[in-house]
């Protein structure tokens, strides 16, 4: 049986799984879809959706099998689910090379991929069901990682990061197994790779240059770096009022007055993540803080409603859950707060460290959840409209940021008065005002709690 | 064969050719031509609890009937279908207009897949209220109405997506919140 490599996945045809599990292919016109008559097993295909339906099951594949001349391609892995699930459940390997099929009672799977970046390392992470075997080759620019047997989870292919020391992170489902490469940038420290219980994983942490000999930075040398992050940009524009305003540059400007106060009033080097009307992906914007090892995120953002009476401004913290923030949570949070520190490659607690690292966001969420207080608390005072409160939830961008992180939404542009404020220049400035009045007092209360000085005016 | 029994032949066979012609044609959009009355408490249904968004801006719920269907999948199509359809009383709906579900299905560990076509984010008016307000009245009407249902991960036209207007993360399945809690954010 002969797979075909196109954009770097494997395909086989619907025919040849058809073939090799000897079953009738039938095309069901009615909804689009092929149907395999192999009974009692029964598996439907339909081109362009990644969802399989076998044995009454649904499977998501890790793509949509797709139409090629004549035929129907259909990831390489379909045969072995399809294969797994007529053998009843039994683990089934075919060798492409030997056109053979072992039927054998294994059981694998990787379930998916995650990755942090953190401010001395980026750490990726392959979710397993079970202890799988593994080997990895590392040179200058990429570590390449076999785990020999296993059917990927759907959805994960290609991961650009660009965080400054991972460019991207790509999955292959192999025959054999698979394979997932990291490309890394040329400048760099160690690479760590090793796997961990409770659940199995496969974690990859690779560490920036010189991060093993840094002791605790002194904080006092460094001054605060701020990220100032506008929501949207380029071809994304965000919310569009009913007189066409766009967030996107709403949120430019009010970032860039922001940048303005910022760096007159205080002691503070401000980043952007975007200084103009620029496409920026999510990802992108946590890694450039985290790549500076920023003090603060805050993102801005206008607002908008399918009720276009909705009023007011609210600011959001991370939380993976948007319920408010449990009991349980916070207990952890305080035990955790006294590890931060040791996050490091120290090989004997690589545990704890995951641990830790995992639960970074809850480690910023108090510290988060105060910033998004203060910021509100000036909007309100300054804006005189309606506060909408402090909210959480899961929200992408600040997902993974070390550090204090808010995403404000200072008006709802969808709101014909309120998109009739933002057009005004004042108004817009009153609100960069406003923020810089609560970052200038979180930044205040921080040092004072931290017992130094961040901003090195006192030095 | 007597009279009834070639009647339903003829009604199964123009059927089969309507949707025949209706395949033909593509996939258009289907004509979904809604009851000219809503259907009466007495009539058989199941009740279920919708989520829309209230005057204040929080999730509230709002019931309806839906016909019994063999699966919980097929019943959570029709729920959703109903949320789609929007709101009956004062409230305000959660999803953009001309949003179609392509597909839903529940994997054996409770995972609700919610597919919709390109239009539910398209159109979508976006912020991050908006954006949590739609995604959470499926979640929590998902949850609410169906204990088997653990968890709901949202796809666009059968691929993941990143998220809906860039706020929240749809890279992986979201919990409902409390079951009985209504007011929300």
């Amino acid at each position: 049986m002969r797979t075909q490599e196109i954009g770097g996945r494997e395909w086989l045809s619907l025919r040849q799984v058809a073939e090799a599990v000897k079953a009738q292919l039938e095309w069901d016109g009615r909804h689009r879809r092929y149907l395999f008559r192999l009974p009692p097993a029964s598996l439907i295909v339909t081109p362009g959706h990644s969802a399989i339906l076998l044995n009454g099951r649904t499977y998501l594949l890790s793509t949509a099998p797709q139409l090629s001349g004549a035929e129907v391609l259909v990831p390489a892995e379909l045969l072995q689910l399809a294969l797994e699930e007529i053998y009843k459940r039994k683990r089934i390997r075919w060798d492409a090379e030997k056109r053979l099929i072992q039927v054998e009672e294994r059981d694998y799977s990787l379930r998916g991929l995650r990755f942090h970046t953190y401010s001395d390392h980026t750490r990726v992470v392959l979710d397993l069901t079970k202890p799988l075997a593994f080997s990895w080759k590392e040179d200058p620019s990429q570590i390449v990682l076999r785990v020999k047997e296993g059917v990927l989870a759907p959805h994960f292919q290609r991961q650009d990061l660009s965080d400054g020391l991972v460019r991207s992170i790509e999955l292959k489902q192999r025959l054999k197994g698979v394979e997932l490469s990291i490309r890394l940038e040329e400048k760099r420290g160690p690479i760590k790779v090793f796997a961990l219980k409770g659940p199995d994983r496969i974690v990859i942490d690779v560490f920036r240059e010189g991060a093993w000999q840094l002791a605790q930075p002194a904080p006092a040398m460094e001054p605060t770096i701020i990220v100032i992050d506008p929501g949207h940009g380029g071809q994304d524009s965000g919310a569009v009022g009913p007189r066409g305003l766009k967030e996107k540059d709403v949120a430019l400007d009010i970032g860039l007055r922001l940048k303005k106060l910022l760096e007159k009033r205080l002691p503070v080097q401000v980043l952007m993540t975007r200084s103009e009307d620029l496409f920026t992906p999510l990802q992108q914007r946590t890694a450039i803080a985290n790549h500076a090892k920023a003090n603060f995120f805050i993102s801005v953002h206008v607002n908008a409603a399918m009720r276009s009476r909705t009023v007011g401004f609210e600011t959001y913290y991370f939380t993976k859950d948007p319920s408010d923030s449990s009991a349980r949570a916070s207990v952890l949070q305080e035990n955790l707060a006294v590890n931060l520190e040791g996050v490091g490659p120290k090989e004997q607690d690589n545990y704890l460290k995951l641990t830790v690292t995992d639960l970074i966001n809850d480690v910023y969420r108090d510290e988060s959840s105060a910033l998004a207080e203060l910021l509100l608390d000036e909007l309100d005072q300054i804006l005189k409209v309606e506060n909408r409160g402090v909210k959480s939830g899961p929200f992408y961008v600040l997902a993974g940021a070390a550090m204090p992180a808010v995403l404000v939404e200072a008006a709802f542009i969808s709101n014909p008065l309120e998109e009739r404020k933002l057009m005004d220049e004042t108004y817009r400035q009153r609100v960069a005002e406003a923020l810089f009045e609560g970052i200038a007092r979180f930044k205040a209360r921080y040092e004072k709690r931290m017992g130094m000085t961040l901003g090195g005016r006192s030095g | 064969m007597d009279r009834s029994r070639w009647f339903l032949l003829a009604a199964v066979a123009s059927a089969t050719l309507v949707a025949g012609i209706g395949f033909l044609l593509g996939q258009t959009r289907s004509t979904f031509v809604p009851p000219a009355r809503p259907p009466s408490l007495e009539q058989q249904g199941r009740a279920v609890h919708l989520f829309f968004v209230s005057e204040g801006g929080t999730l509230v719920e709002e019931e309806r009937l839906i016909p019994p269907r063999p699966t919980a999948a097929e019943e959570a199509k029709e729920v959703l279908t109903e949320l789609i359809r929007g709101p009956r009383v004062d409230h305000f709906p959660t999803i953009p207009k001309g949003t179609n579900l392509l597909a839903l299905f529940i994997d054996v560990e409770g995972t609700a897949y919610v597919d919709f076509d390109l239009t539910f984010q398209t159109n979508h008016p976006g912020g991050s209220l908006g954006e949590f307000l739609t995604i959470y009245s499926i979640v929590d009407t998902l949850g609410y109405n169906f204990p088997e249902i653990k968890q709901v991960q949202i796809l666009m036209e059968g691929e993941e997506t990143p998220t809906l207007t860039g706020h929240l993360d749809l890279r992986r399945p979201l919990k409902p919140r409390v079951r009985l809690q209504l007011s929300v954010t």
